[in-house]
């Protein structure tokens, strides 16, 4: 009996503060190709021995009771767990590249080649019957963040929930990221703690939950099962909102960062270093009235559409979602409890395809539903979407009117220039165009887009924003540039309003690209074998995208002969620079190519170049 | 709504005009409720910022509330009813007015129009904690530990232990993880005993191979002594480095506590784990003190704002078992896809291990091949089973539909760490249950015989997560079979729904063989069908109510009702024939509704104070037996008995 009921009280109060923001990767339109037949890979067992220790990161100390796992390269997955001392033993490995790591519960890092807690793994290669004596697997000891919630008269705050979020290279700003966040719930004490946290930049931030609102209904369960079958009962046959009501002299505490901000940009971030514990991160909260916060969609299409998805979120562009509603009915929606403060509305309906005519309401060829082969159907019609600031000041039931504006779409053809004959237009559906956008999503909000076989291509309907388009190569032939009205959308975000941006042109060629080899040597004048290299424009506005995936910007690790070559380049003056490991977690930010600039050796490169540069490798901090 | 949720939002977006209430608006009333909430304690003291919770009895209509810095809390605009009130504020235990003791049911304030009922005093227990730290075999925090708090019972008489379900990052979960330091707190605890038990992360899944001394030395040996080829290949490449992909950057792990099972083993299955060489080890849930037997945990007493603090338990690994296994069809041909779930049988089965042992399930291979990894010592058994498509959720109103006969095997292991091989298990035809739906007085649910559905209820025995069980919905007919029984001791019940929601319709009997087959358990053998099943449903409903007095006539509501089966063979867990009721402050007690109890003689008690699920104790109702009042409950009976207490 107790379980069901408060299954379905969780479920009824669990809307709000769901802070897993499920986003949609930019995702491309492989029309329907791509992704490999099922099954697993054969395996292949040899004579091969790696020999080995996990040590700790800092302390070169041996960790008794890790485990360590060897996969890839044709060889079947093996486990071990390592002796007292941190002794390892791997065999009959055949020849090949593995992943080799080390895990335990408390301990980050493991992987082989990782000199940092946050550094670049190295797979270990061995030839036939090759012995490995000396593998060094390092773990670092998980950092911690713990500390008191306190109430405005300096009383500890029981049970409330704390979150840990990371703050996060986006674009080359740090922000606080979206996602799924580590969350804890203050003990008897007001106490919290984070343990195993990876060294970075972290914001904590307090907040009621609604399951705690539900607590004094949940105590009912404990009592006489007959007093909760009617509210059961009625929950089941309607809407379970429908049932509570929040009175004046409910409060409750608004999401604070540590140390009483109301917004991530006030909030003081907490660094850990590795095996760093910092304790007295403490929060002080304040209660606030409560709102709730309900109301009408309009201007999106009605009936048989897509849900409509709705968050409350932070008002400066973080991703952090502070509510979602706890009930959607055809175009109406009901935030049960909102803190009094300053937010942002965001609603997004996904585009839908154009029903086939004559098909009955609802039905669309294709789909991911059970059983079905072909891919979804791409949506052609507009996506509907809304941004809009509010203030709650709390104390009140509001009925709002939100209306969505519909989205445009980028669309252009693509061209081929080059000596050998263009692809066939057969291999246009393998072509993967991403779209990227700057500014935080709704969850679930849709990327796609596809090329037709005449080599135009559009995207689906996206919400107003800033977007850089990316197109992966397309055999031997690489895109070089993406113009719409004299700018290069691959250099240069679009600023999309509500007109579709119809005149993209995106430029492949078949051309060789440039590359720069050399070696790295130390202090000392040996090759380097631990060192990284980066590579950067000149031109701060050519790095503007600080994304993973910018084209522009370089990294690659040294051979152990302290070699290293990175092809790939477009012509132009570049910056390149040689350090450690710490170059790997940071480099990706403005300030950083800044400092590393200062440092680094300018060199230009021709279209076509086989540039050799050698390099010294030193401190890039 | 109530009136003081005044509309006075600021808000840059339009405001509607038009009424948008999606909401029936809350009924209103001129009787108020209000109190105080008091920590029970010694030194009493009001309590600021609980939230209470007031739930109406008559239209289910909850409404939230806080007290202030006094701890005083005012309900107003309150219709007249019956309502419950609840104070809430952690670490205290929970509370409802009027339950004796934490876990109680409360009483229902009963309210006339206009009435202001301001004398309220809910009272709430400090909780009481117990903390501890989870150690490895090499002394160091073991992080990540899945700890679950238990709680010894008695129902029915029978030894049992069931999970305690704590809130623990927005989630009811049973247990909660260790912290980087091994350190586990359960806070806010009622008095009472609890058991604590510990389900180590086994990032392995309790398949790695354990590493000796000799295995390394022998591997040293090998590695120095015999000429190899040197371990990097050599190559006439121009020297490539690696170019580092950003966006394929290592795995941050973070901690991850909040999430259930977030920290399971990965899944051991055939396609991802091949056989490791030489012995396995893996942990097993282990009880404090320090033993992986619940009957020998030793339980720990909590009274009220106790702090347990040593509470420290040390995981050791325990040598693992990899089992293999063929499993053919009914024709002898090997069965691919095949769902194979391992049970402990000598293990009380908590939320924890029945969803480690869910975890360890796999499937066959397509020639029939099945493994299981990382087994701990002990006795299991291996059930493998085809996974019957259900009946429901059908469509009411449609014929049920078709579903290949599941089939079923098993066997019974011993996992001592040594591999167990060549385990052949053949399927055979799972067992049926056939019979008809009748309809009291030839009166058809609104939607028809179809909206019936028929469960056969594994009993208490099949464990937390119950592999046995079907239900079907019935033909046209009324006829109805269910099918892909293993076998077991089962009941079977019959509900009606109207778009999946259960309607005040149900079985008033279910008959076989002239034996009662939805009160009472009845087993099912192998090879033994069940056939000529006849279920009686009805939308007649019975009610007792009345007034608990006092030896002077006056309302009495400090009590507990029990209305039980004058029958003994119906005293049973759970038994729908078992009710128990809490006067409102009127005296006025009810037991009605589609829970409301199936005719029948019963037996109706009054009693001070009753402990979770104590009305299911048959030494307790024994003596109970004899100082109840006999009431007869006919078919469709409103029926009304008030008891007046002697002593």
């Amino acid at each position: 009996m107790r379980a069901p009921i408060v299954g379905l009280l969780l479920a009824l109060l669990a809307g709000a503060g769901t802070e897993t923001a499920t986003q949609q990767l930019p995702v491309q339109d492989p029309g329907g190709r791509g992704g490999r037949a099922g099954g697993a890979p054969e395996t292949r067992t040899g004579t091969g021995i790696v020999i080995g220790r996990v040590v700790e990161g800092v302390t070169n100390a041996g960790v008794p009771g890790a485990v360590v796992t060897i996969a890839g390269g044709g060889a079947p997955q093996q486990r071990v767990r390592v002796d007292p001392n941190g002794r390892f033993v791997l065999r009959d490995l055949p020849s090949g590249e593995f992943n080799i790591g080390a895990s335990k519960p408390g301990y980050v890092g493991g992987s082989a080649g990782q000199r940092l807690p946050n550094g670049p793994s190295r797979p270990v290669e061995l030839a036939d019957g090759g012995r490995l004596g000396d593998l060094t697997l390092r773990l670092w000891k998980g950092g911690a963040i713990g500390g008191t919630v306190l109430d405005e008269g300096g009383e500890p705050v029981v049970g409330i929930k704390v979150m840990l979020a990371e703050r996060r290279l986006v674009n080359g700003k740090r922000k606080l990221a979206g996602g799924q966040y580590s969350s804890a719930v203050t003990d008897d004490r007001g106490t919290y703690r984070f343990g195993t946290v990876a060294p970075g930049d972290y914001f904590v931030v307090a907040r009621t939950s609604e399951e705690e609102i539900a607590r004094g209904l949940m105590s009912l369960v404990a009592g006489d099962p007959g007093v909760i079958i009617p509210f059961a009962t009625r929950a089941m046959g309607g809407r379970p909102e429908d049932l509570i009501s929040l009175e004046a002299a409910l409060r409750v505490y608004p999401p604070v960062f540590h140390p009483s901000a109301l917004s991530p940009s006030e909030a003081a971030p907490v660094t850990v270093q590795s095996g760093e514990v910092r304790l007295g991160v403490d929060i002080r909260m304040k209660l606030v009235p409560i709102a709730r916060l309900s109301g009408t969609l309009a201007g999106a299409p009605s009936g048989n559409q897509p849900q409509v998805r709705l968050v409350l979120s932070d008002p400066e562009g973080s991703e952090f979602v502070v509510a979602t509603p706890i009930g959607m009915q055809g175009d109406k929606f009901d935030f049960l409890a909102v803190p009094a403060g300053k937010y942002v509305l965001r609603a997004y309906q996904s585009p839908r395809a154009t029903p086939p005519p004559g098909a009955p309401p609802g039905l669309l060829p294709g789909g991911r539903g059970r059983g079905s082969t072909s891919p979804p159907p791409f949506p052609t019609e507009p996506a509907y979407s809304a941004s809009v600031p509010i203030t709650v000041n709390g104390l009140e039931t509001a009925s709002l009117t939100v209306t969505l504006r519909p989205g445009a779409t980028i669309s252009g053809r693509i061209e081929f220039d080059g000596a050998a004959a263009p692809p066939g237009s057969d291999q246009f559906g393998r072509l993967l165009i991403s779209v990227l956008p700057e500014e935080p999503m709704t969850p679930g909000q849709s990327m796609r887009a596809r090329v037709e076989p005449d080599g135009t291509f559009r995207t689906v309907s996206l919400p107003p924003g800033k977007y850089r388009l990316r197109l992966s190569p397309l055999a031997s032939w690489t895109p070089m540039s993406a113009m719409s009205n004299g700018r290069d959308l691959f250099d240069e975000a679009l600023d999309l309003d509500t007109a579709d941006v119809t005149d993209v042109v995106v430029t492949f060629s078949d051309r060789p690209f440039a590359s720069v080899s050399g070696t790295v040597r130390n202090a000392q004048g040996a090759p380097d074998p631990d060192a990284l290299v980066a590579i950067f424009p000149v031109d701060p506005k050519l790095r503007t995208d600080l994304s993973p995936s910018a084209r522009r910007l370089h990294l690659a690790r040294t051979t152990k002969a302290g070699q290293y070559a990175i092809p790939g380049l477009l012509p132009g003056e570049y910056l390149i620079v040689a350090g450690g490991d710490e170059l790997y977690e940071n480099w990706l930010e403005a300030s950083a190519l800044q400092t590393l600039a200062r440092r680094a050796t300018r060199i230009e490169i021709a279209e076509g170049d086989a540039r050799s540069q050698d390099l010294r490798s030193g401190s890039v901090r | 709504m109530s009136t003081a949720l005044l509309p006075a939002l600021v808000a840059s977006v339009l405001l509607a005009q038009q009424p948008r209430d999606v909401r029936p608006a809350m009924k209103l009333g001129t009787a108020v409720l209000s109190g105080v909430v008091v920590s029970e304690e010694t030194a009493s003291r009001p309590l600021k910022r609980v939230n209470i919770g007031v739930l109406s009895m008559d239209d289910a209509q909850v409404r939230l509330m806080m007290t202030d810095d006094a701890g005083r809390f005012v309900v107003p605009a309150l219709p007249a009813g019956r309502y419950h009130v609840t104070a809430s504020k952690p670490p205290y235990v929970d509370s409802v007015y009027g339950a004796r003791l934490p876990g109680r049911p409360g009483t229902a304030i009963v309210l006339k129009d206009g009435e202001r009922r301001s004398d309220l005093v809910l009272k709430l227990l400090p909780g009481g904690a117990i903390t501890g730290v989870v150690t490895d075999e090499f002394g160091q925090p073991a992080v990540g530990v899945r700890v679950e708090l238990l709680e010894p019972r008695r129902p029915a008489g029978e030894a049992m232990i069931t999970s305690v379900m704590t809130m623990l990052s927005g989630m009811l979960l049973p247990g909660q993880t260790t912290d980087d330091r091994g350190v586990y707190r359960f806070s806010g605890l009622p008095p009472g005993q609890y058991i604590v038990a510990a389900t180590p992360v086994d990032l392995a899944g309790g398949n790695a191979r354990a590493l000796t001394e000799e295995d390394v030395q022998t591997a040293t040996r090998e590695a120095t002594t015999t000429p190899r080829p040197p371990s990097t290949p050599t190559s006439t490449r121009a020297p490539t480095s690696t170019v580092i992909n950003q966006e394929q950057r290592p795995e941050r792990p973070m901690q991850t506590s909040g999430m259930p099972f977030m920290n399971m083993p990965p899944v051991p299955g055939p396609g991802n784990a091949g056989p490791a060489r030489g012995p396995t080890v893996g942990y097993a849930p282990v009880y404090y003190p320090g033993t992986t037997s619940a009957s020998e945990a030793a339980p720990i007493t909590i009274g009220p704002g106790d702090e347990r603090r040593d509470v420290d338990i040390v995981a050791r690994p325990v040598p693992t078992t990899r089992i293999e296994g063929m499993v053919f069809g009914p024709d002898g041909q090997p069965a691919p896809l095949i769902s194979i779930r391992i049970r402990a049988e000598d293990r009380i089965e908590t939320i924890a291990t029945a969803f480690l042992s869910m975890s360890m399930g796999v499937q066959t291979r397509p020639d029939g091949y099945f493994a299981l990894n990382g087994i701990a010592p002990g006795r299991y058994t291996i059930q493998a089973r085809t996974m019957a498509r259900p009946a429901l959720p059908g469509v009411p109103g449609a014929p049920p539909p078709a579903s290949p006969p599941a089939l079923w095997a098993s066997a019974e292991i011993t996992a001592d760490g040594q591999p167990i091989t060549g385990l052949t298990l053949t399927l055979q035809p799972g067992m049926t249950i056939s019979g008809r739906v009748i309809f009291d007085g030839g009166k058809e649910p609104p939607n028809g015989v179809s909206s019936v559905s028929i469960a056969a209820v594994p009993g208490r025995d099949a464990g937390i997560l119950p592999i046995a069980g079907g239900s079907t919905r019935p033909a046209a007919d009324g006829t109805f079979t269910i099918t892909g029984l293993i076998p077991g001791r089962y009941r079977l019940n019959g509900t009606v729904t109207e778009n999946l929601v259960p309607i005040f319709w149900r079985d008033v009997s279910v008959v076989s063989d002239g034996r009662d087959v939805s009160d009472l358990p009845f087993e099912i053998r192998p090879g033994q069908s069940v056939t000529g099943v006849v279920m009686t449903v009805s939308d007649k409903q019975q009610e007792l109510s009345g007034v608990l007095q006092d030896a002077s006539g006056r309302p009495a509501s400090e009590y507990t009702m029990i209305l039980f089966p004058a029958n003994r063979a119906y005293w049973l867990p759970d038994s729908r024939r078992i009710l128990i009721g809490r006067p409102g402050t009127d005296g006025h007690f009810a037991f009605k509704g589609p829970l409301g109890p199936p005719p029948g003689d019963y037996l109706l008690a009054a009693v001070t104070d009753l402990r979770p699920d104590e009305q299911y104790d048959r030494a307790f109702l024994d003596l109970l037996a004899k100082e109840s009042v006999k009431v007869t409950i006919g078919p469709g009976e409103i029926k009304t008995q008030d008891v007046r207490l002697v002593k």
